[in-house]
């Protein structure tokens, strides 16, 4: 009997009936309305900006906010679907939040362009906290619902991760900070993401390892 | 899955859609066939990309631990081979990764005279204990650990898997896989 043979007996032996990992649908879902009413309750513990009902009549607020809400949702759902090793032949969905996100980031290049870039003098702000605050718990619910699947793309799953939690605390952000410049939202609301996506990105492969 | 009430007889990948479903309830029968049955598909769909062929059997039996430890992501209403495929691309890479990264295609048989002449104290007592150390000292860490425990230390596949935190085939097969590359290196 050859290893492989062996291994199959070995395999065989070990079976137990498997729960079956729900549909990705329906993982996703629960997640964004944990992360969405802990984001909320977060804006509403910080306080929500002064203008803000005079911001909800803001085409550039409303633009930046909407992209970066639409990259949220769709990268989540796009992690949930990388659970599963073929994706359940939905590849094209990952495509959604790379699109969008780069929308994003080319409505920020027009925006600057017009009303200046205005970077900010580096130090530690108050964004930071607020953004690691909002955060916490919807990276802690995604690692916790990507981790019990079996990815084939430990990158683009990490990708989507931090792309779901960074599209909320951006737009969580944008609810209680009264700095409106490209510059701020780049390097205050952002950074913090960004590092997130480095770390989880760098370490992907052994996070991921199934 | 295929209808029961037509009488036309079932395709191979429903037949495996079908086996991996029960298994997925926990037949074991059902189960065994299905592995039996994908191994030499694996390995056909795999070897003709594949630099050496001998890697093919390492890659299939990546591929069923895979499939085994992602049973539970197998959808019933969904065909089987691209889930299969998916996860057998995905070891193959990883395989192929590791393989290159660890510069497995720069190592030399010690059967290599000319790497006898430059490398090795004793060319004349190549795989005597300096050169065993040497060769395990040249494996990852965890592999290293799975050989010397159970095949120096007689550790038992179950007492090792307990410790390392691996299932019991995966032991057998580091192990396995280990001595086979030390017959390798040490000629």
């Amino acid at each position: 009997m050859n290893t492989t043979e062996t291994l199959i007996d070995n395999l065989t032996e070990e079976l137990k009936p498997r729960k079956k990992l729900a549909h990705p649908l329906a993982r996703a879902l629960p997640w964004m309305m944990v992360a969405m009413a802990y984001v909320a309750g977060i804006v509403n513990y910080l306080g929500v900006r002064p203008d803000f009902a005079a911001m909800l009549q803001d085409s550039i607020f409303l633009m930046d906010t909407g992209l970066m809400a639409a990259v949220s949702i769709s990268a989540a759902l796009s992690a949930a679907w990388l659970c599963v090793p073929d994706m359940r032949g939905v590849k094209w969905l990952v495509a959604v939040p790379f699109t969008l996100l780069a929308t994003f980031f080319a409505w920020c290049a027009i925006v600057s362009h017009v009303d200046g870039f205005s970077m900010p003098d580096m130090h530690w702000d108050h964004c930071f906290n607020d953004a690691m605050m909002m955060g916490f718990l919807p990276a802690a619910a995604i690692m916790f619902l990507t981790l019990r699947g079996a990815t084939t793309k430990p990158l683009t799953m990490s990708l989507m991760s931090v792309l779901s939690v960074a599209g909320l605390g951006y737009v969580g952000l944008r609810f209680t900070c009264m700095m409106d410049t490209i510059g701020h939202a780049g390097m205050y609301h952002l950074l913090p993401f960004v590092v997130f996506g480095a770390l989880l990105g760098a370490a992907a492969r052994f996070v991921y390892r199934w | 899955m295929k209808p029961s009430n037509t009488n036309t007889p079932a395709t191979q990948a429903e037949i495996w859609q079908d086996w991996a479903t029960q298994a997925q309830g926990g037949d074991k029968r059902a189960y065994a066939s299905l592995l039996k049955e994908v191994s030499p598909f694996i390995k056909g769909a795999i070897i003709g990309g594949l630099a050496n062929p001998d890697w093919a059997d390492d890659i299939v039996q990546e591929a069923l631990i895979s499939v085994h430890k992602s049973l539970h992501t197998y959808s019933p209403d969904r065909p089987f081979k691209p889930w299969l495929m998916a996860i057998v691309n995905f070891r193959r890479t990883d395989f192929l990764r590791k393989h290159y990264n660890s510069r497995g295609d720069k190592k030399t048989s010690l059967d290599n005279a000319d790497f006898l002449k430059s490398h090795v104290t004793n060319p004349t007592h190549s795989g005597e204990l300096k050169d065993v150390e040497r060769a395990l000292g040249g494996l990852p860490a965890k592999q290293r650990k799975v050989f010397e425990m159970m095949k120096i230390q007689g550790f038992s596949a179950k007492e090792v898997a307990n410790e390392m935190g691996m299932s019991v085939s995966a032991v057998k097969v580091s192990a396995h896989r280990t001595m086979n590359k030390l017959k390798e290196t040490l000629g």
